[in-house]
Formats: structure tokens, sequence, C-alpha cells
């Protein structure tokens, strides 16, 4: 076996020239292959980071108050949390919120901005969350006061707030009134992804108290869980455990669901229990879709790959038409022979998915040192406004494979195809 | 005292003095609420006459507003609005009629629920009577009829003078849901017109102050002319000043004639558009 790839490395090395080509075929074809995967990993995880900051959870039971305004209330957070402990969940965190939704305004100023976002939350049960903030001004503190709002930087642009000024919060009741309160700007976040357009969060006993919500009641329960991939399966295990004790909005796989639900007319609060991709399944179908979009170009990129691998191969094959005759006619066996052919494509594959991984590299580090943060409606795909590649271990060994599968494969079939003709033929320069 | 009780009961003769004084006493205690409730009577008549004034409960009424927005720093926009108002069934229309722009767009109130139309889209979508109208500092709640004595309970009545009014001051409060404003306070006259309002949020922000310096006289019924609104919160700084966002709303063309029932329907707000 040693001796078969020592032959086949000196064989490489003799016949370098030839293969060259191929070899800078495969590496640029695998490095395209490699970033594309990276990227889109990597979009896709800046995504997901973005909606778990945002939404405190894989999976979450609201409660809405249709005679309210359809405000977010739990009016029974014992029951809710009840029912989360017997469905089984394997939960890794449970987060309460208060959230105004669209219900309140900031004001500084004479600027204002109605939020579309008003979470109230328990700094310090958030610290890990508020921790991977990336923050423009003030930075995060787990002891921050009932007086602190954190605000994203567009909603800081608009008011022309900084951190320290005192700005009036105006929020709608749970009956419909209007209240107010000062509050502190502590922190300015960087966020300006759709999630952070208009979003603030406060303190959440002194939302859950401008509300009229009474002390032990919030809006939505967060649960983490150890993976996204698994949430609506266990929704609809919540959800029927819920449905025992609560009324519920049933079942809720999609967001057009989703919205239809909320539509319905009701007495009192109802509980939903929805999944993250339902809630993110904007983001979640282009993800779907760019995904589906890359795939289409790694087959295509793929394709090209092949042939002009095939191509140059044969070029190769046909040129050491008479040294494989050659080998045959002093009497080397046929399949060492075409061992010898194939350790010689294997090494040759393995050095261009190699050298593709590393110029995969270098152009990945080049795309997160570009800003794409100007374009519209991208940034939930970024992470501090640049492109995080992810190399998943199992992706790359995943487009190796393939790469090794497909292209191997058909080059051994070449070696095949061609040590099997006869020895007068090879001898004659004949391969097809 | 029960001492005294325990003397006096059993004689009676040395005791009458201070028993007599006891009665009056009570008497005048009993008797003493009478003038309090009377006033609080008055107090709330008046608020319901203020309501009156702005309520149209026995005819239909429409009108053609004048609404012009002074935002600091930005300018002044004037918008033009038809309303239609059937108040004895709680229900509006209004049709934008200027600026160009927002020609044809149209609200409908029926109930509880209001209805905002979109040409472009021919859409309607549902709104809320707490939202701002057109943008403005107006609400449109501000375009339905008053329910001062039925939402807020009266805390205080002050008479008072406001300009070269006299008047009362309404010192209001409510707990009521729906109520967008839960203290306010009103400066009254005698005759129920209500020359300006304050509201302010549970914890007692001034939000907003309305004037109403003018009113005419339509059908035997007074209406009010013009209104001015000036947002507490809205606003700009200039020159280091904080100027508030403010509205006048001009009421002209008033009518108490019958509204024909097909102008309060979607159908009427979407041929309008054509």
């Amino acid at each position: 076996m040693a001796a078969l790839f020592q032959i086949a490395m000196r064989s490489l090395r003799r016949h370098l020239r030839r293969y060259l080509f191929v070899l800078v075929v495969l590496a640029l074809g695998f490095a395209f292959i490699s970033v594309m995967s990276a990227l889109a990993a990597g979009m896709a995880r800046s995504a997901e980071n973005a909606a778990l900051r945002h939404y405190a959870g894989h999976l979450f039971v609201i409660g809405r108050d249709k005679q309210a305004g359809s405000i977010m209330v739990v009016d029974h957070p014992r029951q809710v949390t009840d029912a989360i402990a017997r469905s089984g969940l394997p939960v890794q965190r449970l987060l309460t919120r208060t959230h105004a939704f669209d219900r309140s305004s900031l004001f500084f100023h004479g600027a204002s901005v109605r939020l579309k976002d008003l979470f109230g939350v328990d700094f310090a049960d958030e610290a890990f969350l508020f921790s991977g903030f990336d923050y423009i001004e003030g930075g995060f503190d787990p002891g921050w006061d009932r007086e602190t709002v954190v605000i994203s930087e567009p909603v800081a642009r608009r008011l022309r707030a900084r951190v320290g000024d005192q700005i009036v919060l105006r929020v709608q009741t749970r009956g419909g009134q209007l209240d107010t309160r000062t509050l502190v700007v502590r922190a300015i976040t960087a966020d300006s992804s759709i999630f952070g357009f208009a979003r603030a969060y406060m303190h959440r006993e002194t939302l859950t108290n401008l509300m009229e919500l009474a002390p032990a009641q919030w809006s939505v329960a967060g649960i983490f869980l150890p993976s996204v991939h698994d949430a609506p399966s266990w929704a609809r295990r919540l959800e029927a455990e819920l449905a025992g004790e609560l009324p519920t909005a049933g079942p809720i796989e999609t967001k057009d669901a989703l919205t239809s639900a909320i539509r319905e007319r009701w007495q009192g609060v109802r509980y939903f229990s929805v999944s993250l991709p339902v809630y993110v399944s904007e983001v979640t179908d282009l993800l779907a879709a760019m995904e589906l979009a890359s795939w289409l170009l790694l087959v295509m990129i793929m394709l090209v790959v092949l042939a002009a691998t095939v191509v140059t191969y044969r070029v190769v094959l046909h040129d050491r038409a008479r040294e494989i005759g050659t080998m045959l006619a002093v009497g080397f066996p046929r399949p060492w022979v075409v061992a010898a052919l194939a350790a010689e494509a294997a090494i040759l594959v393995g050095i261009a998915v190699t050298a593709g991984l590393l110029i995969a590299a270098g152009i990945s580090q080049a795309a997160s040192l570009l800003s794409f943060d100007w374009i519209p409606g991208f940034e939930i795909f970024l992470e501090e406004g640049r492109l995080r590649a992810w190399y998943r271990p199992a992706t790359v060994l995943r487009n190796a494979a393939v790469v090794l599968g497909v292209v191997g494969t058909v080059l051994c079939v070449m070696v095949v195809s061609t040590v099997h003709r006869t020895i007068p033929a090879l001898i004659k320069g004949e391969t097809t | 005292m029960n001492m005294t009780m325990q003397k006096c009961a059993p004689s009676g003769g040395p005791s009458r003095t201070p028993m007599t004084v006891a009665f009056l006493a009570a008497l005048v205690v009993l008797l003493l609420p009478a003038p309090a409730a009377a006033s609080q009577a008055r107090d709330l008549e008046r608020l319901r006459r203020a309501d009156a004034a702005w309520s149209y409960l026995d005819s239909d009424f429409s009108a053609e507003y004048h609404i012009v927005q002074d935002v600091p720093g930005r300018g002044r926009s004037t918008t033009v609005a038809a309303v239609f108002r059937r108040d004895r069934q709680d229900i509006y229309t209004i049709v934008i009629l200027e600026p160009e722009a927002d020609r044809g767009q149209g609200y409908l109130k029926q109930g509880d629920t209001l209805w905002i139309y979109d040409p472009v889209g021919a859409r309607f979508n549902v709104t809320s009577s707490r939202e701002r109208f057109q943008n403005t500092n107006a609400r449109n709640s501000d375009f339905t009829q008053s329910t001062l004595a039925e939402d807020y309970r009266i805390v205080g009545v002050t008479p008072t003078q406001l300009g070269r009014h006299a008047a009362y001051l309404y010192d209001l409060e409510s707990d009521r849901d729906g109520v967008t404003f839960p203290i306010m306070r009103a400066w009254i006259t005698d005759d129920g017109r209500i020359l300006k309002t304050e509201d302010f949020s549970r914890s007692g922000q001034l939000m907003r102050t309305t004037a109403i310096p003018d009113y005419q006289q339509v059908a035997g019924r007074l209406i009010p002319q013009r209104i001015f609104i000036i947002d507490a919160l809205e606003g700009a700084m200039i020159d280091g000043r904080f100027v508030n966002e403010r509205t006048i709303i001009t009421v002209t063309r008033p009518s108490f004639q019958p509204v024909p029932n097909s102008v309060f329907s979607k159908s009427f707000l979407e041929r309008i558009r054509r």
C-alpha cells in the first residue's frame, strides 16, 4: 500500500504540469462550493441568533386578551408554567417577558417613535442575551434600575437621544388608557435589522405596572430548547398540554395560521403556543430559498468542475497511454495499474480539496472585511454589519465527500476503462 | 358622650337643653349634604350640557373640517375632510378631500369598529379610535359624540375665569376601559360650552391641550367653530426652545340635514374613489 502511494506520488510529481489544470479547476471549484456553503450557514446562524436575541426563546406561550385590543397577557402564569413542566420539554432556559408590542411610543424633545416592540425584561435573568448585544453607546449592566430603557440605534437616531437622556414613554394600559413614565437611556444597541428597527427594552416590573397588569402576570414565556429544529413538534406537544387547562388557539404551524388565529374573535385570554420558525417564517422561507439556490449553484459548479476535470484527465490519460501500455507489457497486473492511477487521482483530488479549503478561508476572510449593512433589510444576516462565514465541520466533510465521491468515481471509471484496453492499442496511444 | 346620654335618658328634665342641641346638630348634619348634592347635580348637568354641544343625537350632522397641522421645523399642512355623523347610532363617515395625495381616503365607524379605507390599494383596514387622525394631533375619537358625563367622575369643580369667560374648572377622572385619557381638566361655561380641556396620562403627565375659542349657532344649536389642539409631547427644539406641534380645526358648512343611509357604508367610500 505504501509502495503504491509512493509510486502514485512520484508519478504525480513527474506529470505535475499535465495535472496542474485539473488541480486548479478542482481547487477553485471546491473553494467556491465551500465559500457558498459557509456564507449561507453563517447568514442562517446570524439570522437565527438575531431572532433568538429578539424573541428570547425557541418556543413561546403567549396570552392574548381580545377585549383589550389583543394585548399580550398571560392571566394564568401558574397554569402555563405547570403545563410546560408536564409536557416534558427539554427546557434549557425559561424566560418571561412583558410585551407592549406596538402600544407604546417614546418621546424626546418633541421627536417621537412608535415602537414595534417594547419588551419588559429581567435584565439579570437575560444577562446571557444582553451581554451578546453589540452596543453603540453604554454597555450591559445586570443591575440596571427600574427607570432603565435600552433602545436600538434606529430609535436613538430618530429621537436624537443618547445614553443618559431622559425620555418619556407612553404606554396604553390593558384598559386602553394612556400612561407615561420618564425613563433613562442606559444603552443603545447596534441592531438595525428588522428586529431592532423600532425596539426598546425596559425593566419588566415597570412595564407590567404601566400596562396595569398584575405583578405576577407577564405576556410571553420564552423557552430555550437544545435545538430550534425540534421546536415545531414541541410546540404541538405543549399546545396539547395547555389545551387541557386553558383556552388555546390550537396548533399553529405557519405564520398565516398565526395571523388568522389572531384575527378570530374570542372572549377573555386565549393562549398561543408558537415556535420560533413560525414567528420568523419570512426569514426561514428566505433562508430556505437561499439554501435551495445555493444547492442549485453547487450542482452547476459541480457539473462545470466535473466536465473540466473529465476533459483534462482524458488528455492526461491519452498522453500516458504508452506508459500504461508499457507497464502492462512488462508484467504489472492490470488491477495494480488501475490502483496506482486511482491513487494518483485520489491524491490529486485530496490536494485540490485542501487547497480549495485554504482559498475559501481567504475569500471568507476578505468578505468579512467588507460592510454589507448598506443593503436594505440585509442586516439580519450580518453580525456587527459583517458577513460571517461558518465552516461547520459536517458541511465541509459533506462537500469534500461529494467532490471526492463524484469526481473520484468518474476518474476511476476513466482509469479502469483506459487500463482495460489492449496493450498494443495503448502502446499505439489509443485510449478511446 | 355616652356618660351624658346615660345621665339624660332616665330623668328627662334638666338635660332637655343638651338633647335639643344634639337633635339640632344632627339635623344640621343631615341637612348639610343637600346643598352639596344640589351643587353636584348642577355640576353634572353642566357637564351633560357640554356633552350635548358635541353630540347630535336627534339628527344627523355633516360639515367640512379644515385641519391645519403645524409641525415645528417642517411647516404646515392642510387636510380638508367631509364629516358625516349619526351619533344616535354611534356611526360616522369621514372622506378626505384634500390634499390631493390623500383624496378618497376614508374612515367608517360603526360602533366599536373603525375602518380606514385606502383608495390606492382599495382596502379597508381596522384602526383604533385612539390613533391620530391623518397624522395630526386630532384623534379619530375626536369626531364622535362627547360622553364626558358618562366616562368621567367629577373630582372637583371650581368657578374660574378663562380669558373674558366665566367658567367652571372641572377636574375629571376615569377608570373606564377605553377612555384614552384617565385624567382631564375641562373649562366649561354655565351654558355648557367647553372652552378648554387638558388631557393627562394616568401618571398625571399632560398629553395635550384643546381650546375651543369660537362656537357657531346652527339651527338653534351651539357647535364648535374652531378647535386648537396642542400636543404636549410632540414638537421640536427650535433655537433651544421646545415648540409644540399644534393642529387647528375649523368647522365650516355645518348642517343638521338628514344624511342618506348609504353614506355610512363601505361601498360609499369605494364609490367615492371611482
